[in-house]
């Protein structure tokens, strides 16, 4: 009945006809409405608007409007007196601060992602070892961190730590093992699934080489395994990513911190936040483009 | 005649309530080429699998050049390195291309250095007849060329016996051919080898003896001229009668 639509026939603009230029132009589109708010702030635009709106409320049956509309107000005006009055010049002077936070966060994730990569390994391997206490540890291992809230874990960690061993854990050290030994149960299930998804011919294969377990497990099953579930890690990193905000509990300033105390300095809100949003945002579309370069590469023995 | 290189003695093998070897009792010697055939199911690949333990037996002895690998302080592993084996569904390493593919396990496991494994590896590429695909990846191969690097992977080792569980099963006939005359040329060299194969006329040709399995049990071992015109044990004429 519909014709089918053929993408071949449709000149696609070349704008977009890859995934990724139409991230770059919608991440362009957020900087550029993000800058011109700063370069012409919203209050002029309600100034007009209240003007159109009292021109045309000359007309008779209109007065009760004209009496309604928001007066202008004045050209530059530090305080938002309510409304949507977005004014980025305000907070301008403090981007640097919140800025300040990415290295940060970049550093908790990144450690984070890497050592609880390799834990997870480990985990997933206890996990299809076949040795009872092994197992039976990896088990219980991920019950608990995946059924405990990342706050309460990270909270317990700092917190507890001192009282517990007498050593003066510091935040970054105890952000990083939180966030470690939390990905680190979550991964070992995908990397579990990835290493079972494996053909077992290719285990067979190796053993009847001579090659020992170990070392086919780290050249043959491993790399294969990487390859399917790198879709999975990268959620799992994304969210590390987000979730690193959660430092801020234990007295780490990040991003999101770093915006919260400027909101709180000048009793506004909503634009430090926004910026930290869309902090977040293009780091996430960073990450998110190195990894299907990553994937890329990965793929090209097929 | 020349030295045993693989034994079973009592060999059985059960997946559960399965019994799928029983009683197997046979040998290998230097330089032979043993084709394995039988009905399906009736334990031939088993057998071949039982031979380098990637299935354990649930009772009986296997000895390979008189040392008993069934043995538990046995380090298979180093077992392995003597005994090759060639799969239905090739298994090559997909993530790496056909040279590595080779050299893989001279280099990690016989510790021959880069070069030496190389050299190696383009010279066996050579015999198969593959030089020319050294830096391709298996994904880009047809059946009978996956198979063809396979066979040269498990040379690469130098091994005493090589052991083919179907090798041609899973290919198309045009690639069978190709596949079989790497496999003539390698028992001509005196390559000692055991064949899971459906390809009646290769093993005739190139088998110095024929075992057939009927039920877990080794039926019949003969050579095979006597084999396929004199069958002895009812089952293995009806079987020749549908095959031939």
């Amino acid at each position: 009945m519909f014709p089918r639509f053929n993408k071949r026939a449709v000149r696609v603009p070349v704008l977009f006809r890859s995934r990724w230029t139409i991230v770059a132009l919608q991440t362009f589109l957020v900087i550029f409405l993000a800058g011109h708010l700063v370069a012409q702030p919203l209050p002029s635009i309600a100034q007009s608007a209240a003007t159109a709106i009292e021109h045309r409320a000359t007309s008779e049956q209109q007065t009760a409007i004209v009496a309604q509309a928001p007066p202008p107000p004045p050209t530059d005006a530090p305080a938002s007196k309510g409304g949507f009055d977005l004014d980025f010049r305000r907070i301008a002077p403090d981007i640097p601060f919140i800025l300040a936070g990415i290295p940060v966060t970049l550093i908790f994730t990144i450690s984070s992602v890497l050592l609880g990569l390799v834990w997870a390994s480990a985990l997933s391997l206890c996990k299809i070892s076949g040795v009872k206490p092994l197992q039976w540890f990896s088990f219980f291992y991920t019950t608990i961190f995946r059924g405990t809230p990342l706050l309460l874990q990270l909270s317990l960690i700092y917190f507890a730590t001192p009282q517990l061993t007498g050593y003066n854990i510091t935040p970054y050290q105890a952000g990083v093992l939180t966030f470690t030994l939390n990905s680190g149960a979550y991964m070992s299930e995908t990397i579990r699934a990835g290493i079972q998804a494996v053909d077992k011919g290719q285990a067979e294969a190796s053993l009847s080489l001579g090659v020992p377990y170990w070392l086919l497990m780290l050249d043959v099953i491993m790399p294969q395994a990487l390859k399917n579930i790198l879709p999975a890690l990268v959620n799992e990193t994304i969210s590390l990513l987000k979730d690193s905000s959660l430092v801020s509990t234990i007295g780490v300033v990040e991003i999101l911190r770093a915006a919260q105390i400027v909101g709180a300095n000048k009793y506004i809100y909503f634009e430090p936040l926004l910026f930290a949003g869309l902090i977040y945002y293009v780091l996430v579309m960073g990450l998110t483009y190195a990894a299907s370069l990553l994937e890329t590469r990965l793929r090209r023995s097929e | 005649m020349s030295e045993t290189i693989i034994k079973t003695e009592g060999l059985f093998k059960s997946f559960g309530k399965l019994d799928v070897l029983k009683d197997i009792s046979t040998e290998i010697r230097q330089g032979e080429v043993v084709a394995v055939i039988g009905p399906s199911g009736c334990g031939k690949s088993t057998l071949l699998r039982c031979m380098n333990l990637l299935e354990t037996p649930t009772q009986g002895h296997i000895y390979f050049k008189g040392e008993e690998i069934t043995a538990p302080k046995t380090n298979i592993s180093n077992v392995r390195q003597h005994l090759g084996m060639v799969f239905q569904q090739f298994n090559l390493f997909p993530h790496m291309t056909v040279l590595k593919n080779v050299t893989y396990a001279p280099i990690k496991v016989s510790k021959l250095s880069s070069d030496e494994a190389k050299q190696l590896g383009m010279e066996l590429l050579e015999k198969v007849g593959l030089k020319e695909k050294a830096d391709v990846y298996p994904s880009k191969l047809s059946g009978g060329q996956k198979q063809r690097v396979a066979i040269a992977r498990a040379l690469a080792m130098q091994p005493d016996v090589i052991l083919f569980d179907e090798p041609t099963s899973a290919l198309d006939p045009e690639m069978v051919q190709e596949v079989l005359e790497v496999m003539k040329g390698l028992a001509k060299t005196g390559m000692t080898m055991a064949i899971v194969t459906h390809e009646m006329g290769f093993a005739r040709e190139v088998a110095d003896r024929v075992w057939f399995l009927n039920e877990g049990c080794l039926a019949e071992d003969a050579e095979p001229d006597t084999f396929f015109t004199n069958p002895q044990c009812d089952r293995a004429k009806q079987f020749l009668e549908k095959m031939l």
